[in-house]
């Protein structure tokens, strides 16, 4: 078992420009070795804290992944297998094999993979190795949508109206009269958006019924569904919770995630301005009660959705700590990892709700290896130079390194920036100057389509819905940018030195030439092509 | 010594002429003069340049054609068609060659990736816009589309095929 901590008082600590709310407690002792299961900016964000806490960090990584950045910034790092992840970061036998050959006490998911496996958290369970999050059995009540759902509303946790469980098709057409049309038809075994049925009126219901229960059958092996009210338009906000094992939850305020495109978030902020002040208290302890109903342990995150009449209702819950959790620790200046090793270890949390006073806005932008003028097609390929943003009130959680091959079997999110300002202005004008200083050469990136989203007045004004990017954004042409005059005469400057070279020698020679790589960088040349993309 | 040159960017070409002198340069871009400094950053394709007295990193690359040249997170490609060689009349309206003067146009792989699905064979007609072929990379499904319609002359790869980025999958006549 884990040495006991010394909670010892100090007047700083946490990422944040925010001032420190509360007492924070320097651990001396909590696990001894760590296993971050996971790879890219998530992973070396954990053995960071890790690093700091005195706790020895093991990497794993896929064959892809030998020279990734978390292999390399780990005390030892462990081959898994190849680059598919059913066969290295999905492996659940692989993982916890590594574990022991290490000799790791604790074993942190990060996001994604197997963060939200019940079966993983067991595995850990039975293999004597702590997991750093919450228990399968939370994790298995959370997961299944209808038990969630009851869950919640008997701990008076607001819910979309609807059904209470699985219903068959007379109470569903009943249940869907009453609440009203649009309704949704939704998998009790579904999640992640699939086994999701959109019904617009009566007419179509009964049918509609039919092929969702035949359809979540083939797919999740049980035709069970239930009905809920479809709301439109609506807001995505999610609480952070956290809470120890001896009963203890706290929120640790509110995000505005609605900036969505395909279901991924893309932009994340906090506190949020769609809510005043009593919807945000109202928010903060559902999201308590919700997570002390389930006997949560660790972080997660409880996801609401706001009507457009300032009404919120229980979406889900994420069981795990999230890509966007850097918003939050800018703003209550806590370690949200340390906090989640200092849980898992059995302490009791070293704050109470009342410590918790949010200062200040923060706001973070995904960047992701996608080409926002070709439709956000990925862009893979070598990464010839990075230079990333820094200075005050900055942070930058990142995967890519100069020299770095963007594997095309992972998630196209490359890296997190996250900017925290005294209010939302300052925020974002901090974040505009920072994608200002980003600097990827190789791949192509969203920062421009960031650059143009934080410069919108609708967006500026906080006017918008989980639907608007989708329906009501769109690209500027590249062309006619500033920059272009600048592109053609250094050109010119260019061309002028290449015609000076001997034109019947070596084509390399010169001044330039270690720089001239003509091979290979045709590609972003190529036709562009008509492309759609789907999650599969 | 002047020299001037045809850049082309976008579908747009552009004159510009190019003075050095004791390692500056002015270069004009219609009617405008600008003084233009430029320097190498350590031994890679990295610049820093004053134009206008206002400074920019560059990352500059050489390709047969021309150049692409990223300025902060922007890529701009630019050709030069006085490059191609004495072939060509220096200063002369043409453009880079593609495939597609010839009649046929090659589908390449926008991605490296796995062919997950082939949806034509040779011999088939295809429509505008028809998905072609199913590539998967970082967890999607990217549909490729026939930009034109047309008969399918030859299809190069099958499903579950590991493919780079430019291999070409699928030729239309």
């Amino acid at each position: 078992m884990p040495a006991p901590l010394h909670n010892v008082k100090c007047n700083g600590g946490g990422a944040s420009l925010a001032p420190v709310s509360g007492p924070c407690y320097v651990p001396v002792a909590v696990f001894k070795k760590i296993l971050v299961a996971n790879r890219g900016e998530i992973a070396l964000r954990v053995m960071r804290t890790c690093r700091e806490l005195g706790i020895a960090t093991v990497a794993v990584y896929s064959d892809v992944d030998r020279n990734a950045l978390h292999a390399r910034y780990a005390d030892e790092a462990y081959l898994l297998g190849a680059g598919p992840p059913r066969e290295s970061y999905l492996s659940i036998e692989k993982v916890i094999e590594v574990a022991r050959r290490a000799g790791a006490d604790a074993i942190h998911p990060g996001y994604g993979f197997l963060s939200e496996n019940a079966d993983f958290a067991e595995a850990c369970r039975t293999a004597g190795i702590a997991f750093i999050g919450p228990t399968p059995e939370a994790m298995r009540l959370l997961g299944d949508k209808v038990a969630a759902r009851k869950k919640m509303r008997a701990a008076g946790v607001p819910v979309v109206p609807g059904a209470d469980g699985e219903v068959e098709i007379d109470e569903a057409v009943r249940v869907a009269d009453e609440i009203g049309y649009p309704v949704l038809i939704k998998a009790a075994a579904g999640g992640g958006g699939k086994g999701i049925r959109h019904v617009p009126s009566p007419a179509e219901m009964e049918n509609a019924l039919r092929v969702a229960a035949s359809e979540a059958t083939a797919a999740f092996g049980h035709g069970g569904v239930y009905v809920e009210k479809y709301l439109s338009p609506v807001r995505h906000i999610e609480v952070q919770v956290i809470a120890d094992q001896h009963g203890n939850a706290v929120a640790l305020g509110e995000r505005e995630c609605s900036i969505q495109r395909r279901h991924q978030k893309l932009v994340e902020e906090s506190p949020s301005i769609a809510i005043d002040e009593a919807t945000r208290q109202q928010m903060w302890q559902a999201a308590v009660s919700g997570a002390q109903a389930s006997d949560y342990q660790n972080a997660g995150t409880v996801e609401f959705l706001l009507d457009k009449d300032g009404h919120f209702y229980f979406l889900e819950v994420n069981a795990r700590l999230q890509v966007e959790h850097p918003v939050t620790e800018f703003c209550v200046g806590r370690d949200l990892v340390a906090d989640q090793i200092r849980v898992a270890a059995g302490e009791p949390l070293p704050y109470g709700q009342e410590d918790i006073r949010p200062s200040g806005h923060a706001i973070e932008c995904r960047i992701s290896a996608e080409d926002p003028y070709n439709n956000f097609l990925p862009s893979l390929g070598l990464v010839d130079w990075v230079e990333e943003p820094a200075g005050p009130g900055v942070r930058v959680d990142s995967s890519l390194y100069a020299g770095g091959e963007i594997p095309y079997h992972y998630d196209p999110m490359l890296a997190k920036v996250i900017c925290w300002g005294p209010d939302r202005d300052a925020a974002i004008k901090r974040m505009l100057r920072a994608l200002r200083e980003y600097v990827v050469v190789g791949i192509q990136t969203n920062i421009p389509f960031h650059q143009q989203l934080l410069t919108d007045p609708r967006f500026l004004a906080g006017e918008f819905h989980t639907g608007w990017l989708e329906q009501e954004f769109s690209m500027e042409s590249p062309d006619g940018h500033p920059d272009e005059q600048a592109a053609l005469l250094i050109a010119a400057v260019l061309t002028h030195l290449r015609k000076r070279r001997a034109p019947a020698t070596d084509p390399a020679a010169g001044a330039n030439g270690n720089a001239w790589r003509a091979a290979g960088r045709d590609r972003m040349q190529q036709n562009r092509l008509l492309v759609q993309r789907r999650r599969r | 010594m002047a020299s001037t040159y045809l850049l082309k960017l976008g579908d747009e070409e552009h004159e510009l002429e190019v003075e050095e002198r004791d390692g500056r340069f002015r270069v004009r871009l219609g009617d405008e003069w600008h003084p233009l400094d430029i320097e190498r950053v350590g031994d890679g394709a990295r610049y820093s340049l004053l134009l206008d007295h206002h400074p920019y990193d560059v990352f500059a690359e050489e390709s047969p054609q021309g150049y692409h040249i990223v300025i902060g997170s922007r890529l701009f490609t630019i050709t030069a068609p006085g490059l191609l060689g004495g072939r060509r009349r220096a200063g002369g309206p043409e453009a880079v060659e593609t495939a597609a003067d010839t009649g046929e146009w090659v589908l390449k792989s926008p991605m490296s990736g796995i062919v997950r699905e082939i949806h034509v064979q040779p011999g088939d007609e295809v429509e505008a816009n028809q998905v072609l072929a199913v590539i998967e990379a970082m967890k999607m499904q990217n549909d490729l589309h026939a930009r034109r319609a047309g008969t399918v002359k030859a299809v190069y790869v099958s499903a579950g095929q590991r493919v780079d980025q430019g291999t070409p999958l699928i030729v239309l006549l």
